[in-house]
């Protein structure tokens, strides 16, 4: 070895990474290999693995979403011995239980994997906590620097103001979002600002393991056919072109880091554009680098590229790590992303 | 007035819904505008930073933006296109990147724009900028540009941006001002549509609706006025006396101007056709200042009319070489009147129309379409026969008493064309073909306009273009795509077609509530605008006249709007 310790080897492997030196799978699954689980989203849950390693609060979603997945948990901010290498959790600020993993390599090399990550502070997942390391994969979902996401006091206050406009208006609002996550922060945002709310049956239901981990929704009801009247109805994004938003006299808001565009309003005929993310917007993601100091960063999702060369005009040893990086053509915001991924 | 208000407004009619809320938006700036800054407000909301009968031209493209923009923006071409290609438009994209990474402000006395120093930029100079730019060589504009966007904030240049582009995007169309300049001023919208049509500018009828003046609205040559048109019919009228009958020529509907110096030749779109030198040579010695309607033909030989389809290889042509002149050419056959050596007479009867029509004594190139009374629907249907066995598509029937209408369709004249009628229609989405057609956009889906303007998707038509139109069509839909869902463009509704199809029938899959039989598409309209295409009620007529008959297809869940 000469004066630098040998760098670990990072794969992409489907939407998640393979550290092969280490045996180690974050957010997908290989033979032989542990799986580690940032969080319960589908497209990070390593959905052929019969084990795998996660937070608390993961492991408690994980038994809804994939129950027959064995799950060993992880302390938090505690290292675990996992395979050959040490493994530390510490909070992603994405959704309850998101996890950034850092990884310490037996020759003591940091990698640091942040899988969905915001640094904002939220109402129902603590702030993100991140280390300093050698390696960083960064996420890049909005890895523009269009994407500056509005401060997030004024959002929650546009939130409130316009759900209770709206209900004096005699309508009903209607917030997309996320049924993990999105949904939740949504319901605390309304509480938060004296708006009672509905949760349609998918919010809801992950609502019960917000509350098993102490978070509460003290002006929550399920939803039941015809009652949502004087208040707000959060729903998954998908819903919006269901019977129970159609047949309601609803304006609609979405909410996501793609309302930043003024095309998604088009895209999602909505009413109100909130740009209110999980992720973090171009600031935040220069914020974490910053924080962590690594040598070397690898862009992950969405803008990789884009990402890693801004960051190597900042002077850093950067480049995009997953493969399959943003069509050109589709510009990161085709229907996919703004249904089937959450934002 | 700060250019800020309107940019201001812009934002808010793009963040409310519906169009009579948009509308209120624009009213209420439109009062509150001074008289100076009123006509600049009202052509920028139109999206447009000149009036429409001006002939300046801003050019400026893409790559003056680009220069410009990434003078001002702390970032390289990757990714201010890798930005651009998220929002898919230069305003926003410029508007949320000075946002964040606001530029080193440009003092107000260090401009060419100065207008006394104030640090806001004034609607009048905003409107000087674009004639500033509209006058700069092409080196020059990068850097008077990048100045203009250094003293404004990123709400400004949002909305700057866009009245260059051509797009504001906020769902507010021409149409949706004039009714706002109606509102504002307590004026009739008719009135309103009438005075812009005829003076060309959207912001001089803003000005004199608020004097109470939109009667005095003055015609200025070289601006096409909209055409009347005609409703069609199924069948030969019973009574055909009311109304004098022209044959129904298969070619280019054409308005003409003419002065001794210069004549030009506006198509249905609105657009001049420079295809057709010889006619303007023509025109220009008409020995009168004029305005006809008509249209433009191909002729054979024995100067009897050719087919459209020969017409057609003239189209679109920038230049048009001797050899294709003598291949096709061509005859104006004029067969109204609208403005004669500074005199409207348009509102006139058509029979004094028409007698100063002859007057004119066109020769040569320039005719005059033949007509006649008839006195029964026999004579009528003989005539229809006659006209068709001329090579022409029908007949034309006129109120003798009418007078000419601007842009408006109605049951002042009408129109006899075909055993079953086709449908003007404009393409919404374009899907990938397979096999030979493999690459090219060549499956369409299109639309007809629904009560409240927007559009009904009526069918999806596969066939009828050669192969040539469909390569020269899919370059065009690729220029226009809005959104790509896989194999799908969504495309901004421009392109105009004839379709043809077997008959209609009820439908839950497409939005207009009907769906076309075997529908093919008989030709490419590029002399239409989109503005002119069928409606939802002529699709449920022409369903009665096919048999109402309803469809057993499963119903499928609406849309909520």
């Amino acid at each position: 070895m000469g004066p630098h310790r040998e760098r670990v080897k990072v794969e992409t492997r489907g939407r998640g990474v393979l550290l092969p030196d280490l045996k180690l799978a974050l957010d997908t699954s290989a033979p032989g290999f542990e799986s580690v689980v940032s969080h319960a989203h589908g497209d990070h849950i390593p959905w052929d693995a019969r084990h795998a390693w996660a937070s608390p609060e993961t492991a408690d979603l994980l038994a809804i979403r994939k129950p027959d997945l064995r799950v060993t948990t992880l302390p938090w901010r505690e290292p675990a011995k996992v395979g050959r290498a040490k493994v530390t959790l510490l909070p992603a600020g994405h959704i309850l239980g998101s996890a950034l993993t850092l990884v310490e390599s037996p020759e003591g090399e940091r990698l640091l994997y942040t899988a969905d990550t915001k640094t904002r502070p939220a109402l129902t997942t603590p702030t993100a906590e991140f280390p300093e390391a050698d390696a960083l994969v960064v996420e890049s979902t909005f890895g523009l620097p269009i994407y500056h996401f509005p401060p997030t006091e004024a959002l929650r206050a546009t939130a409130a103001r316009w759900a209770k406009e709206t209900i004096a208006a005699g309508e009903v609002p209607v917030f997309l979002g996320y049924a993990l996550g999105k949904g939740q922060e949504l319901l605390a945002i309304l509480h938060e600002g004296g708006v009672p709310t509905v949760a349609h049956g998918a919010v809801w239901a992950m609502c019960q393991a917000y509350e098993r981990h102490g978070v509460s929704f003290p002006t929550t009801r399920p939803y039941e056919p015809g009652k949502v009247e004087g208040a707000a109805l959060v729903v998954p994004g998908s819903f919006r072109e269901h019977p129970m938003v159609t047949k309601l006299d609803a304006r609609l808001a979405y909410c996501s880091g793609w309302a930043m565009l003024s095309k998604s309003r088009v895209q999602m005929d909505a009413d109100l554009l909130l740009p209110l993310s999980d992720h973090a917007d171009y600031p935040g993601l220069l914020e974490i680098v910053e924080k962590v100091r690594p040598r070397k960063v690898y862009a992950n999702h969405g803008y990789a590229d884009v990402l890693a060369h801004l960051l190597r005009k900042r002077g850093l040893d950067a480049a995009p790590l997953s493969v399959g990086h943003v069509d050109e053509d589709e510009g990161g915001t085709g229907q996919t992303t703004l249904e089937g991924r959450s934002a | 007035m700060r250019f800020r208000d309107v940019a201001e407004a812009a934002e808010a009619v793009g963040n409310v819904r519906g169009t009579h809320a948009k509308r209120d938006v624009v009213a209420a700036l439109l009062v509150r505008a001074d008289d100076a800054s009123l006509p600049h407000a009202a052509r920028f909301l139109s999206g447009s930073p000149f009036a429409r009968a001006d002939d300046r031209v801003l050019q400026v493209g893409w790559a003056t933006l680009q220069r410009a923009a990434l003078a001002i923006v702390p970032f390289d071409e990757t990714v201010w296109h890798a930005c651009h290609r998220a929002t898919g438009d230069t305003g926003e994209t410029l508007g949320l990147l000075v946002g964040a990474y606001p530029p080193k402000r440009q003092s107000a006395q260090r401009t060419l724009v100065d207008l006394g120093g104030a640090e806001e930029m004034s609607v009048e100079e905003a409107a000087q900028t674009y004639a500033r730019l509209a006058a700069a060589t092409a080196a020059a504009k990068p850097k008077l540009l990048e100045d203009a966007w250094r003293r404004m904030s990123a709400i400004e240049v949002k909305y700057f941006t866009k009245v260059m582009t051509g797009g504001m995007r906020i769902g507010l169309a021409e149409s949706l001002v004039e009714e706002a300049i109606a509102k504002a001023f307590g004026r009739d919208v008719a009135a309103v549509r009438q005075a812009n049509m005829i003076s060309g500018d959207v912001g001089e009828t803003a000005l004199q609706a608020r004097r109470g003046r939109l009667g005095e609205a003055v015609f200025r040559m070289f601006h096409p006025l909209g055409f009347m048109l005609a409703n069609p019919l199924d069948e030969a009228p019973d009574d055909p006396t009311p109304y004098a009958v022209e044959d129904k020529l298969d070619g280019i509907r054409a308005q003409l101007h003419a002065t001794p110096g210069r004549a030009e030749v506006y198509t249905r779109t609105l657009e001049e056709a420079g295809e057709f030198p010889e006619i303007v040579d023509a025109a220009k010695r008409i020995g009168h200042e004029v305005v006809l309607d008509g249209e433009v033909i191909a002729v054979r030989a024995d100067g009897r009319v050719a087919p459209f389809a020969l017409l057609q290889r003239r189209l679109g042509r920038k230049l048009v070489s001797a050899a294709l002149r003598a291949e096709v050419p061509v005859r104006y056959v004029a067969y109204d009147v609208l403005f004669l050596d500074g005199e409207p007479i348009y509102r006139k009867p058509w029979t004094e129309r028409r007698a100063a029509l002859e007057s004119l004594g066109l020769s040569g190139l320039l005719g005059v379409s033949p007509w006649r009374r008839l006195a029964t629907k026999a004579e009528a249907e003989a005539a229809f026969e006659e006209s068709r066995a001329r090579g022409n598509e029908g007949l034309m029937f006129k109120r003798v008493e009418s007078p000419y209408e601007l842009g408006k369709r109605g049951n002042q004249w009408l129109k006899l064309k075909r055993a079953f009628a086709t449908l003007d229609v404009v393409v919404t989405a374009a899907e990938v073909g397979h096999g030979k057609r493999a690459g090219l956009l060549s499956d369409v889906t299109f639309a007809v306009r629904d009560e409240g303007g927007g559009l009904a998707n009526v069918g999806k038509a596969y066939t009828g273009l050669t192969d040539e139109e469909i390569r020269r069509m899919t370059a065009l839909l690729k220029q226009i795509t809005l959104e790509r869902y896989g194999s799908v463009h969504v495309v901004r509704p421009e392109i105009v077609l004839e379709v043809a199809f077997d008959s209609v029938t009820r439908s839950r899959r497409h939005k207009s509530g009907y769906a076309l039989r075997f529908p093919r598409i008989a030709r490419w309209r590029t002399d239409k605008p989109p503005s002119e295409i069928d409606t939802v009620a002529r699709v449920e007529e022409l369903w009665r006249l096919s048999g109402g008959a309803e469809t057993s297809e499963a119903s499928e869940a609406r849309s909520r709007r």
